[in-house]
């Protein structure tokens, strides 16, 4: 349904976006993984249309899409990173507006608005101006206006960014919901956690660039047999410690994240020791080792040397 | 569908505007109230005393002396003004800068006129005293044949300092009013509502002109509640309801027009509104908003033909004096025009590039 190909966006002679492809198909949630300033809302901003591309292919259903275009925009939901909702009017104001815009009228509008507030658990409150909402009301209500003229496509722009866990909870429900509704999606973030839990696919963007794509299993895969090491130290962390452990044999891959030292390697039974041994010999004194089975952050860490987390 | 959208747009930013009462004071409570407030303070001025104008070419200031001279003890104290042709000395009883003008047309067939104010009898009569002493003493020793002077009225009414007021704050405010279209664009892309609604269907244009839709419809409610309020309230005389209308919807044009252009120079709504407050106050200044024209040096008055607010008050200042048609104030109203479309477009232009993705 959605098809973005090469798509491309510098300011300056920064390239915020470098030739990015990827599909989402009818009905699935598309994870976009990146760390700040990977290029995640510059790319949503240009499917969208309200950002111009130096170059590239945005087409939904067909429909080319771009900073043009007007009436195929109707079939797009955004919500935005920042918070765009009117402070000084009430949820259900805001969303009659937002709603008249998009062209929604009368009995269908008052449904539609009703259905939402439903769908972010805000029916109670939906009277009340949105600027004395909390924090996570007020990003729920931001979705609410996303959805309110019935999307084909659905663009999150990390939603959970600064919320309580109740209220991020809520929102992860609301979107697994949605998902499973038949709505595409696409869901932007930096959690590893929120892109394994709610989507059926998973694109890994850093520096503007799509290093992977694929199910979770698959990207997981990609790794082999590669596990994760975290090594906890107590102090001496360094840069030397680091090219130390990056020396080892068997050690794909090692990165420095604070105190903790992350070793992706497909022997982890066999680099445990000499690891351990590089990273004393280099001045650190180690506090603890763990072993986990790969997840996306060691895909992650696996395609660019450091952590997705900085 | 377009329209819609503006008019959806136009009706958020009023509700908006309402609910946000600061706004609400400078598109409505403020202009009117300072209007009545300067309208009941001064209504009962006028001022003016007696003056007449002369003109009688070569023997203007002779005649001015003998009619000093001649002044009754009793009567009131004349200023006597000498002017170079008949036109001067009509366009000054017309400006009310003298109460009445005798003329000298022709001092061969003793071709005397003298103009008179409806509202200035005391200097009407005096210019016809003066006009019969200048008539006898060109007919020399024949009084006989002296013709009775057939004074032509000029019409007119005193200035109504409570209509000149009731103008010159509502175009004082309209600065702040109109400067709020742009204001809100910069605020809401500030907000991060901007980006919403662009990614939605409707048009960067569509946008901008439900911006500029919302602050003319509160400005011309705020102007038009003044008009009636300080009529009512401080008997201020603004003239033809028609032509102060058409000066109304003008003015409001001319200065939205430049409000959009200097706030286009702004990238926060804070900007916007600093900027805006310095050029209204410079503008108001010159255009004579702060101080009536009388009290302004010759220099700063001419000054005033460069700002759309002076042109303004000065079709306000007409209105209120000739009881004119719609038709005498046709050039003023031209003139906002031009410096709406002129600097409503640059304006425009530049509030695109907010809007534009
Ligand atoms: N309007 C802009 N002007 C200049 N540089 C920009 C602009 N917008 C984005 N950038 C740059 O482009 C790069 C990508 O930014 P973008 O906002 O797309 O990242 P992101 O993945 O959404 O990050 P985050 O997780 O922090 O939201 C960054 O280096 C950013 O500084
Ligand atoms: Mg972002």
């Amino acid at each position: 349904m959605l098809r973005v190909r090469d798509l491309e966006r510098s300011f300056g002679d920064r390239t915020a976006v470098d030739g990015l492809s990827f599909d989402v198909a009818a009905g699935e949630t598309y994870g976009l993984l990146g760390p700040n300033g990977s290029g995640k809302t510059t790319t949503i901003s240009m499917i969208c249309g309200i950002l111009r591309s130096d170059s590239g292919i945005v087409e939904l259903d067909g429909r080319s899409i771009d900073h043009r275009t007007r009436d195929a925009k109707r079939d797009l939901g955004l919500v935005p990173q920042e918070l765009a909702v009117y402070a000084d009017l009430t949820a259900r104001e805001n969303l009659r507006f937002f709603g008249r815009i998009q062209g929604l009228a009368g009995s269908e509008l008052d449904t539609a608005i009703d259905r939402v507030l439903e769908v972010v658990a805000l029916t109670d409150r939906a009277d009340d101006l949105s600027r004395e909402f909390s924090g996570g009301m007020q990003r729920r209500l931001n979705i609410a206006v996303g959805l309110l003229h019935g999307p084909k496509l659905l663009i999150l722009d990390e939603p959970t960014v600064g919320v309580d866990p109740q209220s991020r909870n809520q929102i992860l429900d609301a979107v697994d919901a949605l998902g499973g509704e038949g709505l595409a999606v696409i869901y932007t973030t930096h959690y590893m956690e929120e892109a394994e839990r709610l989507c059926d696919r998973i694109g890994i963007i850093d520096a503007g660039r799509l290093l992977a794509e694929g199910t979770r299993a698959e990207l997981v895969a990609g790794l082999g047999d590669a596990a994760r090491v975290r090594i906890d130290l107590a102090d001496g962390a360094g840069d030397a410690v680091v090219s130390a452990v990056r020396g080892v044999d068997g050690v794909g891959s090692a990165d420095l994240s604070g105190a903790t030292l992350d070793v992706v390697t497909e022997r982890p039974n066999a680099v445990i020791a000499p690891v351990i041994v590089a990273a004393t010999d280099a001045g650190a004194s180690v506090a603890g080792v763990a072993v986990d089975q790969a997840d996306l952050e060691s895909v992650f860490l696996d395609l660019t040397g450091r952590a997705l987390r900085d | 569908m377009m329209l819609r959208q503006i008019l959806d747009v136009a009706w958020l930013d009023l509700v908006r505007r309402i609910r946000n009462r600061s706004a609400f004071v400078v598109g409505f409570a403020g202009p009117v109230g300072l209007a009545v407030l300067f309208g009941l303070m001064l209504s009962g001025g006028g001022g003016g005393g007696v003056s007449v104008g002369v003109a009688a070419g070569p023997a203007t200031e002779e005649f001015i002396a003998r009619a000093t001279a001649n002044a009754p003890d009793d009567g009131p104290e004349v200023r006597y003004e000498a002017f170079a042709d008949e036109a001067s000395a009509r366009r000054a009883v017309d400006d009310d800068e003298v109460g009445a003008a005798v003329v000298l047309r022709d001092p061969v067939a003793v071709d005397l006129v003298v103009f008179t104010r409806t509202d200035r009898p005391i200097s009407a009569a005096v210019a016809e005293a003066v006009g019969n002493g200048v008539q006898d003493s060109l007919l020399g020793e024949t009084p006989a044949t002296s013709r009775p002077l057939e004074p032509e009225a000029l019409g007119g009414r005193e200035l109504s300092l409570a209509a000149y007021y009731g103008a010159a704050m509502p175009l004082l405010f309209l600065f702040f009013t109109t400067s709020l279209a742009a204001q809100s664009l910069l605020a809401e892309r500030e907000d991060g509502t901007l980006a919403r609604l662009l990614s939605t269907s409707i048009s960067p244009a569509a946008l901008v002109a439900g911006k500029v839709l919302a602050v003319f419809v509160l400005s011309v409610a705020g102007f038009a509640a003044a008009w009636v309020v300080t009529t009512v309230m401080a008997d201020a005389a603004w003239g033809a309801p028609a032509g102060v209308i058409v000066l109304i919807l003008a003015s409001v044009a001319a200065l939205a027009g430049i409000a959009t252009f200097v706030a286009s120079f702004a990238s926060t709504a804070r900007q916007a509104e600093t900027l805006s407050s310095v050029v209204a106050f410079g503008l108001a200044l010159l255009g004579g908003n702060l101080v009536s024209p009388g009290a302004m040096p010759d220099r700063l008055r001419q000054l005033r033909r460069l700002t759309p607010n002076g042109w303004a008050l000065d079709g306000f200042v007409q209105l209120s004096t000739d009881s004119a048609s719609v038709g005498s104030i046709a050039v003023v109203a031209a003139v906002l025009l031009v410096f709406a479309v002129g600097f409503g477009a640059a304006g425009l232009a530049r509030v695109q590039r907010v809007v534009a993705p």
